[in-house]
């Protein structure tokens, strides 16, 4: 953990930063007094769900049921209630998402050399890019619920990284808000969490990442969680290809974005976060699929053109640069 | 009424042997009916056993989060706080949509 700051805003809110998982770390509480139990109770569920699901710790559940698996094939692996709920919300995800919100793209994005942590990439990896083919997919995840058991093809390499950090967002944001009873938002990297919003919510900087350049509008969000997909920061060279985090499961390549940048806002974290990464991977249909299901969402275009999905507002004008971020 | 050929035609001993025969034939059909209707049963049963565990199938039951997961149609509902009024195989939307806002912003969506 590094770069931990507490910073107030304005007179009823105050806000803890840190950096984990190579990525901010921003809690908002609307009861000052409530920052230190808030911050314990944050790393506490940031532990759990990291022991859990992050597939860069060897020791992680989900790095030793991968390896269960390949030792000793066998129908399901028993793991615990919380690997089970991890596993069960990634592959719902799956299933809702026709897809395109796949945890079985590990293996992939280790061959595209994301198979360390993400600050490790910053001056590229040698490698070339890797022929396409389609990764297992997640049908061939077995969820027994009567053993709370996880099944696995030999080999196969998970990544929960489209459903985990914002379940850890969720989770965190609900203890929280239930533990200490205030106001309470979480963002994990942009993904966020809310509960016991304050009158007129939250306030929250949506930003769109242009090569250098970073532009921003405000929100409000009331309840449930916004999430915010993009080719725009997590990107490295392999090689001489300039790669990103998105990964198509039909080509294990980095998706061909159609969108810079998709907002979109749910019911919880782990949907939003499921809805955005989606609407990278569909590309063009992507507005009417969110229309569908009365999901709002900003989502630019490569080119910046700016749509919106479901009664997202209009971007407001003339309004305040949101409060830079320390890193 | 019958007639002393009749007797005599019960009484032979070809007679005995077709009824022996018929009696075996009879305990074989029982034997193979009964070996029939328990493959029937045993492959039901597997079939059962394999619908779920093999990858990609599963039973419904309960998250310890008081989720509804169906991995076998895929279908879940998190419990959120979510009023939406989705059904649990969809995506939730929020209670309500963002806001415009022109309130100086603590975090930052989409910047990392």
């Amino acid at each position: 953990m590094v770069d931990t700051a507490l910073v107030g805003v304005g007179r009823n809110l105050a806000v803890y930063r840190t950096t984990r998982w190579s990525t901010s770390v921003e809690l908002v509480v609307t009861d000052p007094r409530a920052v230190a139990p808030a911050t314990a109770v944050l790393h506490r569920e940031l532990d759990r769900v990291e022991q859990v699901a992050s597939r860069f710790r060897p020791d992680s559940e989900i790095v030793r049921l991968q390896e269960a698996t390949t030792r000793a094939p066998s129908w399901a692996q028993p793991v615990s209630d919380d690997l089970y709920e991890a596993m069960a919300i990634a592959v719902r995800a799956a299933a809702l998402t026709d897809g395109a919100v796949d945890p079985t793209v590990g293996s992939a994005l280790c061959e595209l050399g994301y198979d360390r942590d993400f600050s490790a990439l910053a001056d590229g990896v040698a490698g070339r890019l890797p022929a396409a083919r389609p990764v297992p997919g997640w049908q061939t995840i077995t969820v027994d619920a009567e053993r709370r058991a996880i099944g696995l093809l030999p080999g196969t390499v998970l990544d929960l990284g489209a459903t985990a950090k914002a379940w850890a967002a969720d989770r965190a944001s609900a203890a929280i808000a239930g533990e200490l009873d205030c106001g309470v938002l979480v963002s994990l990297g942009g993904d966020l969490a809310v509960h016991n919003a304050p009158d007129g919510g939250f306030s929250v900087g949506i930003a769109d990442v242009c090569g250098d350049q970073t532009t921003t509008v405000q929100v409000s969000v009331a309840s449930g969680g916004l999430a915010t997909s993009g080719i725009g920061r997590r990107h490295w060279m392999l090689g001489r290809h300039p790669v990103h985090h998105l990964v198509h499961p039909e080509t294990g390549r980095p998706v061909d974005s159609y969108w810079r940048t998709v907002s979109v806002a749910a019911g919880s974290c782990v949907d939003a976060n499921t809805a955005s990464t989606a609407s990278m991977v569909k590309g063009v249909g992507a507005v009417t699929w969110l229309e569908e299901r009365s999901l709002p969402a900003r989502l630019v275009r490569t080119d910046g053109l700016c749509l919106t999905a479901a009664h997202w507002p209009k971007d407001a004008e003339g309004g305040p640069a949101p409060q830079s971020v320390d890193r | 009424m019958s007639s002393p050929r009749s007797t005599r035609h019960q009484a032979s001993p070809d007679h005995v042997v077709r009824r022996r025969r018929d009696a075996a034939l009879g305990r074989a059909r029982s034997i193979t009916k009964t070996v029939a209707v328990a493959s029937v049963a045993a492959v039901a049963a597997f079939g059962i056993y394999i619908s779920r565990a093999l990858p990609g199938h599963a039973a419904t039951s309960h998250t310890s989060s008081g989720s509804t997961v169906s991995p076998s149609d895929g279908s879940t509902s998190t419990g959120n706080d979510s009023g939406g009024g989705q059904s649990p195989s969809d995506l939730a939307p929020p209670s309500s949509p963002p806001a415009q806002s022109q309130q100086r912003a603590p975090v930052v969506s989409g910047s990392s």
